[in-house]
């Protein structure tokens, strides 16, 4: 009986230890609020974080501030839960600015880092928006650069991505209750393949 | 009957120890891991490293944005405490310093907004040494972690002049 709960015992630990690394470094969402295909943890930085909480961020937001200072809000599927893939085209739309010292949207690619792919061109920010005209904008994201002039971030070898967007010094409604931001609509325009 | 559930109840406990472990071990082990990757870029403890631009090619910590310039300080309080400055951008962008413990908690954040134009950091252990006259204390609840300084770039035509003035950021150990 010893040895079979000695093996029971190492089983478990073994067992537990991969559950943990699988739920933190599998493809998981955890914890957190969500508005629409927006999802932030209201918990980055804080040392209040549960463990698990804790390693999600570490593992996806290493050295993240926390929410009074910035905001971070992350998309990995499009307005109709569809999930953002390099093979299509998204128009993500801005009816106004966030309300917010500045802000930055960044297309990351499956592996958290910038996609390689040459085209300089990863983020929009708040000083896009202020070049155009109204509080209204949208950015093109598609893996060629569009033939007419746009806002525009590549997707090219970015596989399935992700969005980041980031709010810093937000107004303090947001920070409070990040939901309550103008979040920015994401609608897939067309995919390789499709008619 | 208990000795035969003993095995499946000592199972059912160590998977719950095996995941809570390892669950806590994980976030200092990222971090040491991205401390370890800057350090191989030469990164030194107690010194300010300038992060070079961030482009497609930078692969040592997620998600880094290609719109803010990155400093970065390792910091080793074994020796003594850690004396940070910096001057705030001329220009009114943003700015800031925050503090990270090998934990990855963000322990400290001051920004261009929150003092005057020349903020001096005083980072020791807790129930440590009293601080200089003028500096803001921060305690650290571990001996390592990272002071980073980020610097919005609002245009890339101001990296040059936001690149100079990132330079008067900087660690001293004491």
């Amino acid at each position: 009986m010893w040895i079979k709960t000695g093996l029971a015992i190492l089983a478990g630990l073994i067992g537990g230890a991969m559950l943990a690394a699988l739920l933190v470094f599998g493809p998981f969402e955890i914890g957190g609020t969500a508005a629409g295909p927006w999802k932030t943890n209201l918990l980055i930085g804080d040392s209040a974080a549960s463990p698990t909480v804790r390693a999600a961020i570490a593992r996806r937001g290493l050295l993240a501030l926390n929410r009074s200072e910035t905001v971070y809000f992350n998309a990995t599927s499009d307005d109709s839960g569809q999930r953002l893939r390099e093979e299509c085209a998204y128009r993500v739309s801005f009816e106004q600015q966030p309300d917010t010292r500045w802000w930055s949207l960044t297309l990351y690619a499956a592996d958290d880092f910038l996609a390689v792919n040459g085209d300089e061109a990863h983020s929009v920010t708040a000083e896009h928006a202020a070049a155009g005209a109204g509080d209204a904008m949208s950015v093109l994201i598609a893996p060629s650069r569009p033939a007419v002039p746009a806002f525009w971030m590549s997707s090219r070898h970015a596989g399935h991505f992700a969005l980041t967007l980031r709010l810093y010094q937000p107004d303090a409604s947001i920070s409070d209750n990040p939901v309550l931001a103008a979040l920015p609509r994401i609608d897939r325009l067309s995919c390789e393949g499709e008619s | 009957m208990m000795r035969r559930f003993l095995p499946l109840a000592a199972g059912l406990l160590a998977s719950g120890l095996g995941f809570w472990v390892t669950l806590n071990w994980i976030p200092g082990f990222i971090m040491s891991r991205a401390m370890d990757q800057m350090e191989s870029r030469g990164a030194a403890a107690n010194s300010v490293t300038h992060v070079p631009p961030v482009t497609e090619a930078s692969r040592t910590v997620v998600r880094p944005s290609p719109d803010i310039l990155y400093s970065i300080c390792p910091y080793d309080l074994s020796q003594g405490p850690l004396l940070i400055q910096a001057r705030w951008p001329r220009s009114g962008g943003y700015a800031s310093i925050s503090l990270y413990d090998s934990r990855t908690n963000n322990i400290f954040t001051l920004s261009d907004r929150d003092t005057g134009r020349a903020p001096v950091i005083w980072l020791d252990q807790p129930g440590a040494a009293p601080v200089p006259d003028g500096a803001i204390a921060v305690r650290s609840p571990t001996e390592t972690g990272l002071v980073l300084y980020r610097r919005i770039v609002e245009d890339p035509s101001m990296v040059p002049a936001a690149n100079a003035e990132r330079r008067s950021f900087m660690c001293d150990g004491q």
